[in-house]
């Protein structure tokens, strides 16, 4: 594995994915977005009245107690978009990831880089971190202008519980893995099928499962603590091992050199 | 440089290429010549590691392929036929890369080797989408041979290009040839062919016939010794029947054409006789047959079933 190669490659995607701006513009509208559904959401608690939640029934959870009502919501809210947060940047490299190798082979650019002496193992990994990257660092862009929008709309207790253990391992930890894992899986499927338009429907199939656990936590089946995160991030640590191997498995060199021409 | 010992290729239960044998020289142009479908870029394919064969054995630059297929990679140097740049990208990006992935060290100053002896020097931090297709032709031939590869594979150089844009790419190719490069050239253009390979190969899945572009035409189809007279008489015509013996001869108003391995010993004698019957020779003419000729005489007119298209 030449680490000058894997730059190589990083460097270029990196410079096409600056250049088209309509592939930017579609992976930070996402991020934008959860931002403003987080801000919205507070926006909205500021306007509940204590009495009134009391009125309603509301009672804290256990792990809140002595908060008051609207800090309380806000606090549960906030764990709700916590998981959005985490979970929007597997969406985020599909499009690219999905374009990697069958964009290349459609532009006709595949057979030329194949020549040189640049091994399956760099083209998959420059590939995916030039797609995870950006990826990364605007699900980080996202999440500090939440917990910014977080500690000015509400008070340091509520800002306090946005970044507790469980949410810091979710967002520097278990989000960047799971967007690789949606980004290797998508480099798989881009390896595989015969044009881009295909690679990416399957692409934004392949996710379901990821946001599918997102939901079951959402939807109470799951329940999130930091151990749970931790543990979750270890799966998906080898997760993420196992779909590498397979990508590289699945880019069979010659394979995909004779299936178009 | 280059050689191959009974190399063959099967996608399934069609075969590609089948028992080509071959050796390109330092220094040799060697062109594939045959219709779509022949198996020549499954041939190149080969060589160049990209695809692994299914029979025979073959050596690039002393490397054995599919044992040391890395090292063959870096000893070649391809132009695919179609440029495949990344578009945007600007010519010295795009050569960036590609110097980048070879690891060379001196980048800079082979970027700007390259690009000023192709003329695009001016044009390197334009992006590649932006140049027209002999200017991209140009810029895929710098990249094949950023790292000085010794050999060489062009499919199709100069394929879509304007006349003078081609001519600019086959100066070129001559100039790598004198430099020593061996040089494997694709092409349907049998102009240039015969302008610029060493030796040809007539190819349709495995090499039909291989020499220079004179021993293929003296080996096909031999050489015609024409003679066309003012008025054809019957003491004329003995006289031709007379002078040629036993060669092939054929008489369309008042030109003999007559298929010689010698036309220079024969038509001496055959003027003479001509000239005693009381003919008026207009001229005496050496017909060669066209590279053309052979090509289609070997491979027939009409392409095979496209099976390397389908690929």
């Amino acid at each position: 594995m030449s680490w000058r190669r894997v730059r190589a490659i990083m460097a270029r995607e990196g410079l096409e994915i600056r250049r088209n701006r309509m592939v930017l513009l579609s992976m930070s509208l996402l991020p934008l977005l959860m931002v403003g559904v987080v801000i919205g959401s507070l926006l909205t608690i500021a306007g509940l009245v204590p009495a009134d939640l009391a009125k309603q029934g509301f009672v804290p959870p256990p792990g809140l107690a002595g908060m008051n009502l609207q800090a309380a919501v806000q606090v549960l809210v906030n764990d709700q978009n916590m998981l959005y947060l985490i979970l929007t940047p597997t969406l985020l490299p599909i499009v690219i990831g999905a374009y990697s190798i069958i964009g290349e082979k459609e532009t006709r650019s595949l057979e030329p880089l194949l020549a040189t002496p640049v091994t399956t193992g760099e083209i998959v990994l420059g590939k995916t971190l030039a797609a995870l990257i950006p990826a990364v660092l605007l699900g980080l862009l996202q999440f500090a202008l939440a917990i910014a929008a977080i500690g000015a709309m509400t008070s340091a207790p509520v800002l306090a519980q946005a970044v507790r253990p469980l949410w810091v391992v979710g967002v520097f930890v278990a989000m960047p893995l799971l967007a690789g894992l949606s980004t290797l899986l998508a480099v798989v499927v881009s390896a595989r099928v015969n044009d881009v338009r295909t690679a990416q429907a399957i692409s934004s199939l392949v996710v379901l499962p990821i946001v599918g656990s997102g939901v079951a936590v959402l939807v109470g089946q799951i329940y999130l603590t930091t151990s749970v995160m931790v543990a979750a991030s270890g799966a998906l640590l080898v997760l993420d091992a196992l779909v590498g191997w397979l990508a590289v498995r699945a880019f069979g060199r010659e394979s995909i050199l004779s299936r178009l021409g | 440089m280059i050689r191959a010992e009974n190399l063959g290729k099967r996608f399934g239960d069609r075969a590609a290429v089948e028992a080509l044998d071959l050796e390109v020289a330092p220094g040799e142009v060697f062109g594939l010549l045959g219709p779509n479908g022949a198996g020549k870029t499954t041939t190149v394919r080969m060589l160049t590691s990209l695809i692994a064969p299914t029979a025979g054995r073959a050596w690039v630059n002393g490397h054995a392929i599919g044992a040391d297929d890395a090292a063959v990679r870096r000893s070649v140097g391809v132009l695919t036929e179609v440029p495949g740049l990344y578009a945007r990208l600007t010519a010295a990006e795009n050569l960036r890369f590609f110097g980048r992935l070879h690891s060379l060290d001196d980048l800079d100053a082979r970027i700007r080797r390259f690009l000023t002896l192709l003329g695009l020097w001016e044009r390197r931090d334009d992006r590649a989408g932006s140049f027209s297709k002999g200017m991209r032709q140009k810029l895929a031939i710098a990249r094949t041979l950023l790292h000085d590869p010794p050999v060489v594979f062009l499919d199709e150089p100069t394929a879509a290009l304007d006349p003078s844009a081609a001519r600019v790419v086959r100066d070129f190719i001559a100039g790598l040839r004198d430099a020593g490069r061996a040089i494997v050239l694709c092409t349907h253009n049998l102009d240039e062919a015969q302008r610029l390979c060493n030796r040809i190969a007539i190819m349709q899945r495995t090499i039909l016939k291989v020499g220079t572009a004179e021993t293929l035409r003296a080996e096909l189809a031999g050489d015609q010794l024409v003679v066309t007279i003012r008025e054809v008489t019957p003491a004329a015509r003995a006289a031709v029947v007379g002078g040629v013996g036993d060669a092939a001869l054929t008489e369309v108003d008042g030109r003999f054409a007559i298929a010689t391995a010698a036309p220079d010993a024969l038509a001496p004698g055959l003027v003479r006789a001509l000239v005693a019957a009381g003919a008026d020779v207009l001229r005496v003419e050496v017909e060669r047959p066209s590279l053309e000729a052979v090509y289609l005489d070997l491979v027939g007119e009409a392409a095979p079933a496209d099976a390397e298209d389908a690929l």
